[in-house]
């Protein structure tokens, strides 16, 4: 029997016969239906709000992490090599703005609100981490904690660093700043900076409105030798300053103007007494 | 004896550790600093391992789970089994939480792991001490009475077993290890508890001993580690998780132990004698697991076995999801070092840089629809950007400011014959006179004729673009020929401190980088002037020997004093060729500083690794 006669598969799987039809039928309900989850099955819900954790190496970053992940606890850490991405709740004793007006007894408002943490690694040859999560358009960023060692901030260089741990955390955060400040236009809701003073519980610690004095002062003197340095290769652009005007002292108000918000809060993951509370008013502030 | 083993994952967070000895956190950070950031040990060969301060380091990664194993020694001690030890917990620690640790978005992982460790330690000691006499003593029969107060009575196994629950995951699959609690309430004591009571009697009867039975005391020491109460508790009550038969969160606890198969805990012998299974048979038959799937994997030489690969293989290279092995990686990365080749990047860093990526890339998945080569590509990507990114970013000016005023700031420049360091020592001086600083040159080539002059043009050329755009002011200081560079160098630091000089800029005489005795004087020439950066200038148009100078120059200048920065020189006539930077950098670990690009004094540019990486892997 050659595929061309009247009783092969081929002419009756063509023909009208009720069982094309229930297969063709099938095909067509079923294609979509699987492949919508074929791409979408991994796919995270987008409406899940993001924050970007940087900062130097050794400040602490993947330690705030785990300690909001955990919530009682810090997981013991060592330098990170890679990024990555955790699901938090935020605490049942703090509440998000989005909640502020519901009952106390209102179901909604025990429900845990979820959050993403995205930790980068601090080290200087993995900060394009960093900057890739900044410039991700698909899932904008709903903050930036940017962790700094409160405890090593001097100007002073210690034997076992090439660079001082003021100056490591200035760059960094000038080159952060810079990066947002570029991307301005596309804003519509300015995008609020935490500056997180970790390790507040070490006896070193500067206090918080020194952390944001020294490091004002330090991102100021950061962008003025990068105003007057060498020109990149391969950057035709003109070089950006932050905040536009060297004539204007820096500080970080002057960047509300390119919808950047910087507030400067201190805490503690690890010691006696682990101080976050004040971490989390900040992220339930932006949920 | 082992100090310390750790379990972490890449992204930093330490899942288990078992420490004996504390090994400094900093320590820990700067090995995973130097071997996983840095590169700066050779990671070929299956006997890698790192020292520093006394300790010796030992690793291995399970890279589809991100995890890497720690092992810390002293240095001193010779521990013929630490690979065996790695490689078997990989495989059991993989194998018990593979649910878990493949779990996205958490670093939570429950591991009560204690108990396989410790095993896995005697037995790998056992089979090492065959030798050594054996000093096993068998517990004295009225401590093992003492001990029956230990085992749980059957009574109190109703109790819920553990307080602390995890209520985000509330179908965590049921280890394995559940076992190990519920044959505490068995009927008869356990074999492993009376074991450990013997290994505290142990320790407390070997007060002194050879060097054999000092380190079997101490791996013994590990089984004290977890105290069973009178109640079936653990004493010290840590919150380490070790019932994962209850997913309620309290009660119904009873239903439960009863509902336990009593297969998978242990056997009945044919005397009706019920007999627990040991941690050990389990532990045997993962690594078993383990093993046998390796060897299948490499054997897969059939006919019908082999061709159905290649097809899935091919289909899964368009799709994606395959997971690589040496052999499918061979082909893509000869054709990435001879591309790499032809960038005139020498062949010995393009050799490296392509086995690093085969380790790195070896056991890893590709993603949903990319090939091997794209995947090659981007993982090539990756390194070559993190290699040419500096480990501090460098701000010169940032750093000459915090010298003005108490020190003028010293900078040498070396370099091989005709690299042009005079050049782009003048451009440099171009670049700190346009920032208003003071400068001072030292004409430190007193060998070649006529090298002085051409510094002298330059000044003069200088002083003359200051003087009209109002910018800093630049002098010479020179001693003629034939004097020695290291005094002059010196001399013109003193004479700069003294006339108020911000900068001093030092020329020297270009070498030949294997002539011992020329290279020989940069020694004394560092401890002399004693630059604050030594800069190398290395032109772009050299090939293999790039390598070579740099590492001889970065050794020239005597022990704890090495290169600061290189400068490239006549970058504008190589276009895309760029390899010498990869070559240099690879070589040494010392980051490319400046790039000149052209006859200008304001043909200087910093690098941006982007750029440098765009152009290597344009075809």
């Amino acid at each position: 029997m050659a595929w061309y006669d009247e009783d092969s598969f081929l002419t009756r799987s063509f023909g009208p016969s009720k069982f094309a039809i229930i297969i063709t039928t099938l095909i067509l309900i079923c294609l979509p239906i699987l492949t919508h989850f074929f791409f979408y099955r991994a796919k995270s819900p987008s409406s899940i709000p993001r924050f970007l954790v940087c900062g130097p190496s050794n400040s602490g970053k993947t330690a705030i992490v785990t300690n909001f992940e955990r919530q009682t606890s810090t997981a013991q850490t060592h330098t990170s090599i890679e990024p990555t991405t955790i699901l938090a709740v935020l605490p049942p004793s703090t509440r998000s703005s989005s909640a502020r007006y519901r009952s106390l007894n209102d179901p909604q408002a025990q429900a845990l609100q979820p959050l993403l943490l995205v930790d980068t690694p601090g080290h200087a040859k993995l900060r394009r981490h960093a900057f890739t999560a900044l410039e991700n358009s698909t899932s904008p960023l709903s903050g930036i904690i940017f962790v700094v060692d409160a405890a090593n901030l001097s100007s002073e260089r210690r034997d076992d660093e090439s660079i001082s741990g003021l100056s490591d955390s200035a760059s960094y955060l000038h080159d952060i700043l810079l990066a947002l400040q570029k991307t301005s236009a596309t804003r519509k809701k300015p995008l609020k900076l935490l500056v997180a003073a970790n390790k507040m519980d070490v006896f070193t610690a500067l206090p918080v409105s020194m952390v944001k004095g020294v490091l004002e002062g330090e991102i100021a003197r950061t962008r003025e030798t990068r105003a007057r340095g060498l020109a990149t290769d391969g950057a035709e652009e003109e070089t950006d300053i932050l905040g536009e005007d060297l004539g204007v002292k820096f500080r970080f108000d002057v960047l509300e103007e390119f919808g950047v918000e910087v507030e400067v809060i201190g805490g503690n993951v690890e010691g006696d007494e682990l101080e976050t509370e004040k971490w989390w008013d900040w992220v339930a502030r932006l949920l | 004896m082992l100090d310390s083993f750790e379990i972490l994952t890449t992204s930093g967070v330490v899942l288990w550790s078992k420490t004996y000895v504390p090994v400094g956190a900093s320590l820990l950070n700067t090995f995973i600093r130097d071997v996983f950031i840095e590169d700066k040990t050779d990671r070929s060969g299956p006997n890698q391992s790192y020292r520093k301060d006394g300790q010796t380091f030992k690793w291995t990664t399970a890279k589809d789970l991100g995890l890497i194993f720690v092992a810390v020694y002293q240095s001193l001690l010779h521990i013929s089994w630490i690979d065996k030890l790695l490689d078997n917990v990989r495989a059991l620690f993989t194998e018990l939480y593979k649910d878990q640790l493949s779990k996205p978005r958490t670093t939570k992982i429950d591991c009560p792991f204690d108990p396989y460790f410790e095993r896995q330690i005697q037995d790998l000691e056992k089979t090492d001490a065959t030798v050594a006499p054996s000093f096993r003593v068998t517990a004295p029969t009225d401590s093992a009475a003492d001990l029956s107060a230990e085992d749980t009575a059957p009574s109190e196994s109703e109790r819920p077993l553990s307080r602390s629950f995890d209520i985000s995951d509330p179908s965590r699959p049921a280890s394995p290890a559940q076992h190990i609690l519920t044959g505490k309430g068995g009927p008869r004591g356990s074999r492993r508890s009376r074991k450990a009571a013997a290994a505290t009697i142990n320790g407390l009867v070997q007060s002194s001993g050879d060097e054999s039975s000092g380190k079997k005391k101490q791996a013994l020491k590990g089984k004290k580690k977890r105290n069973w109460g009178a109640d079936g508790y653990e004493d010290d009550g840590d919150d380490q998780q070790l019932d994962f038969s209850n997913p309620q969160e309290d009660g119904g606890s009873r239903a439960n132990l009863e509902a336990v198969d009593s297969a998978s805990w242990g056997t009945t012998t044919a005397d009706g004698q019920f007999m627990l299974k040991d941690i050990g048979e389990e532990m045997n038959e993962i690594l078993g697991a383990a093993q046998q799937k390796n060897a299948d994997s490499k054997k897969a030489t059939g006919v019908v076995g082999s061709s159905l690969g290649t097809i899935g293989g091919l289909f899964r290279n368009v799709v994606g999801g395959k997971t690589l092995t040496a052999a499918d990686l061979d082909g893509p990365l000869k054709g990435m070092e001879d591309h790499l080749l032809k960038k005139n990047v020498a062949r010995e860093a393009a050799v490296r840089l392509c086995e690093t990526l085969q380790q790195d890339l070896v056991g890893t998945k590709t993603s949903n629809f990319t090939s091997i080569e794209t995947t090659i590509r981007a993982a090539m990507d990756r390194a070559l950007r993190k290699m040419l990114t500096p480990t501090t970013p460098l701000d010169l000016l940032h750093e000459i400011a915090a010298t003005k005023g108490k020190r003028p700031y010293v900078i040498s420049i070396v370099g091989v014959n005709g690299v042009g360091k005079s050049t782009n020592l003048s451009k440099i001086c171009f670049f700190l006179l346009q920032n208003k600083l003071r400068v001072l040159i030292a004409a430190g080539d007193t060998f070649r004729s006529g090298a002085v002059e051409q510094l002298r043009v330059h000044v003069r050329n200088l002083q003359e673009l200051t003087a009209r755009q109002d910018a800093g002011a630049v002098d010479i200081y020179e001693r003629g020929y034939g004097k020695d560079a290291a005094h002059i160098a010196r001399d013109a630091v003193t004479y700069a401190a003294s006339n108020n000089f911000d900068v001093v800029l030092i020329d020297t005489a270009g070498r030949r980088h294997n002539d011992s005795r020329l290279m020989s004087s940069l020694e004394k020439f560092a401890k002399l002037a004693n630059p604050d950066k030594i800069l190398m200038v290395g032109e772009a148009l050299v090939g293999t020997d790039s390598v070579s100078q740099a590492r001889n120059f970065d050794a020239a200048f005597g022990p704890g004093r090495r290169l600061d920065g290189f400068i490239i020189s006549k970058c504008d006539t190589v276009g895309d060729m760029v390899g010498t930077l990869v070559s240099m950098v690879h070589a040494t670990g010392i980051p490319v500083l400046f790039l000149g690009t052209g006859q200008h004094y304001n043909d200087l540019r910093v690098l941006r690794p982007e750029t440098v990486v765009e152009l290597l892997m344009r075809p």
